[in-house]
């Protein structure tokens, strides 16, 4: 047998090399077919981002006093926007429902997800391409989006809203603006947008009337003297370098600060951009809050926070954070049926199955919800859909109350940072939490304050 | 009473931006057919969101940023040069800027008209959903930037990369253009064009001879990706 010969045939079990693994064949073959970027909806799938799950609840024993788990009183009233406006938004609980776009979405989903928000006491947000009329119907707190792009921009529809937000960027694609392929872009759709039916809608990520923070600020004024200074004006940012980002909303006049993490979910995005830009919520919560905290502003103005909330935990841990409320997309899409397993042979025709699905850009959505096709839309029925939302809502709401609880607290806002440890030396070292049996952190002044603690303490034994 | 309160003028001078837009709202709602802004002073935000038909509103001096967004049906006059984002997401009325007028001028419009006597800034009409913006003098970088439905006219030159990226729409060029953006091509001006052309600038108070003027549309070519158009593709994202 030749060198050249050798093939070891039934010597080895199959080993996939980690520098060229399957995903990462498959997709240099796609993109040889495609020519261009990859597209895909739903969330990321990169591996190894610290999150929340890092981070655990250190409830009360004997240094503590807990509330009754399940029966005692915990407040969970929020109230956003009470910097400048005069009517700031008061929900029933600390979530909110994340912008997401009709057109993305379909007509039944942002329906559902406005009758289930209005059960709730919570507000829906517009989205890229305009308010959807049946959605505000259903709705008592509308937040109407000022996008880049501006489609379906309508200065009455501006003025029903309880909120306004401009929207800088996302935590799916900071930087780059929102994609809508032509395959949604139906006859309503296009209208609604002003565009031709079928184009591959590529939005922009630069307003049409301001560029900086110093024009945002003139935008905020603008969007003030339109409203009469009566609803809270939002600032919603993709987490990047969100120190910076939050001082300069802030500095601009936000009432309240949207910030969506790299996890944050989308109907379409790049997955280079997906993947590969922005900073985990984790992070750009705890970098958000020291950002606030050094310009005295924490209390003044709220913050928001999302990308990848899952639960009721994650909220809960949010809040201990710092964050005002949480938003939510994703999860809310999940609970509408997304990735559940019914009509599999669909997924199959999309070549993935349920729980592995992330085609929300093809308009093929399965379960009827990242649809434009009339008849993949009906498959979402609107009042069970809008229970099974409210339901998981109320499921958040009572898994917060019980981590407020078990820590002693009787409003949800009242949870804090030292209610936590770190799970790991890198969630100790963004939040500046100790790491679980520990009571120390690495952060950098932490470290100088304890070598000058011990150095005084060094010269006071010399004394 | 109304016949009294047709016409109305309010000093600016000593007022906050909102307590002049609240006089030029409480006053359209007492029935004033023409406010005069007296002293505007460049100041932002003026006029904006206005909701009234059969209304006149004059800023006698110049104006600054987002003069006039977010109307509908108001007429409103510059007598001056006026900051960005004039008429801004206008839905319909008439602006008519007796100056120069900023950046993003007439940014994102679903229906009106905006007439800038002077020359504007970077991307006049930029996202235009509808509606009529008209330039007697030159335009800055990228007129017309994914403009999306309505018709810009610009009587003078145009600077770099005009029409870039629009998607439908027509702008039309009396001067000389410096360079077109990705995607816009140039088209054959027809009879109907100039017959359109002439009530448009007519509209304005402009005589012009429009027989010069270029036509420029969307060539489509960036409505669906596609890969024989490497080169396109590549400067468009
Ligand atoms: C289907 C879909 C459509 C979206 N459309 C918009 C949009 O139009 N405007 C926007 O600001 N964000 C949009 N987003 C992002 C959400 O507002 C939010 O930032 C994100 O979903 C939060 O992360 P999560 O999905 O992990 O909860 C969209 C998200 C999804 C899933
Ligand atoms: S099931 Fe629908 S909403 Fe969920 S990932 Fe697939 S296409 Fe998107």
């Amino acid at each position: 047998m030749t060198e050249s010969d050798e093939r070891h045939e039934g010597l080895f079990t199959l080993r996939e090399s980690p520098v060229w693994p399957r995903h990462v064949i498959e997709e240099i073959q796609l993109k040889s077919q495609l020519g261009r970027y990859h597209i895909q909806g739903f969330s990321m799938h990169r591996r190894g981002v610290p999150t929340l799950d890092d981070l655990t609840f250190v409830p009360c024993t004997l240094s503590r006093v807990p509330l009754e788990g399940y029966r005692e009183k915990c407040q969970t009233r929020t109230v956003l926007g009470t910097r400048f406006a005069e009517n700031p938004v008061v929900l029933d609980r600390p979530i909110t429902i994340a912008g997401m776009s009709y057109g993305a979405l379909s007509a039944n989903a942002k329906t559902a997800l406005g009758r289930a928000a209005k059960r709730a006491g919570i507000s829906t947000t517009t989205g890229d391409g305009g308010m959807c009329g049946e959605e505000r119907e259903e709705v008592d707190l509308m937040v109407y989006q000022v996008l880049p792009s501006r489609y379906g921009f309508n200065p009455d529809h501006m003025k029903l809203a309880q909120a306004v937000e401009v929207v800088v960027g996302q935590g799916a694609k900071p930087g780059t603006g929102g994609l809508l392929l032509g395959a949604k872009v139906s006859e309503t759709i296009a209208e609604q947008r002003t565009l031709p039916v079928g184009v591959d809608q590529r939005s922009p990520v630069r307003h049409p009337d301001f560029i900086g923070p110093d024009d945002l600020q003139l935008k905020i004024e603008e969007i003030r003297e339109a409203t009469d200074w009566k609803v809270p004006v939002y600032v919603k940012m993709g987490a990047s370098r969100t120190a910076d980002d939050v001082k300069l909303a802030v500095k601009a006049g936000a009432d309240v600060l949207v910030i969506d993490g790299m996890e944050g979910g989308t109907g379409a995005s790049p997955d280079v951009l997906l993947d590969h830009t922005g900073i985990p919520t984790l992070s750009a919560l705890s970098e958000a809050m020291r950002a606030l905290d050094d310009m005295k502003a924490i209390g003044e103005v709220q913050v928001v926070i999302s990308g990848g909330i899952k639960n009721g935990v994650d909220a809960a841990k949010a809040l201990a954070l710092g964050a005002d409320a949480v938003s939510i997309g994703t999860a809310a899409l999940i609970a509408l049926n997304c990735n559940a397993p019914l009509y599999e042979e669909d997924y199959a025709k999309l070549g993935v199955q349920p729980g592995f699905c992330h085609h929300c850009h093809t308009s093929r959505c399965p379960v009827g919800i990242t649809t434009q096709d009339p008849e993949l839309m009906k498959r979402l029925q609107v009042d069970e859909a809008a229970d099974r939302v409210f339901n998981f809502l109320q499921s958040m709401t009572m898994e917060m109350q019980m981590m407020a609880r078990a820590c002693g607290k009787n409003d949800v806002h009242d949870l804090e940072a030292e209610d936590m440890r770190a799970l790991s030396l890198e969630a100790s070292l963004i939040t500046g939490i100790p790491l679980a049996g520990t009571d120390f952190t690495l952060r950098p002044e932490d470290i100088a304050a304890a070598v000058a603690a011990r150095i005084s303490g060094a010269n006071g034994q010399g004394h | 009473m109304v016949a009294e309160m047709t016409a109305v003028t309010v000093e600016a001078q000593d007022l906050e931006t909102r307590e002049v837009n609240r006089a030029i709202k409480r006053s359209i709602a007492d029935g004033a057919k023409e406010i005069h802004v007296l002293h505007p002073a460049g100041r932002h935000s003026f006029a904006v969101a206005l909701r009234a038909d059969d209304v006149k509103v004059v800023f006698e001096g110049p104006t600054g940023w987002y003069t006039a967004g977010m109307n509908f049906g108001p007429h409103v006059v510059i007598e001056g040069n006026t900051g960005w984002g004039v008429g801004e997401c206008m839905m319909g009325g008439r602006i008519e800027v007796l100056g120069h007028a900023g950046s993003g001028t007439a940014a994102s419009i679903r229906g009106g008209l905006v007439y800038v006597q002077g020359d504007t800034g970077a991307r006049a009409g930029i996202a235009m959903k509808g509606g009529a913006l008209v330039v007697g003098g030159d335009s800055g970088y990228m007129t017309g930037f994914m403009m999306q439905r309505g018709t810009i006219v610009i009587c003078g030159d145009a600077a770099d990369g005009i029409g870039d990226s629009m998607y439908e729409g027509t702008i039309y060029v009396g001067g000389s253009i410096a360079s077109r953006g990705a995607d816009a091509e140039i088209e054959e001006v027809t009879d109907e064009d100039r017959v359109l052309l002439k009530q448009m600038l007519g509209d304005v108070g402009i005589d012009e001879n429009v027989d010069g003027f270029t036509k420029i549309v969307s060539g489509r070519k960036l409505w669906n990706f596609s890969t024989k158009e490497p080169e396109l593709w590549k400067s468009a994202l």
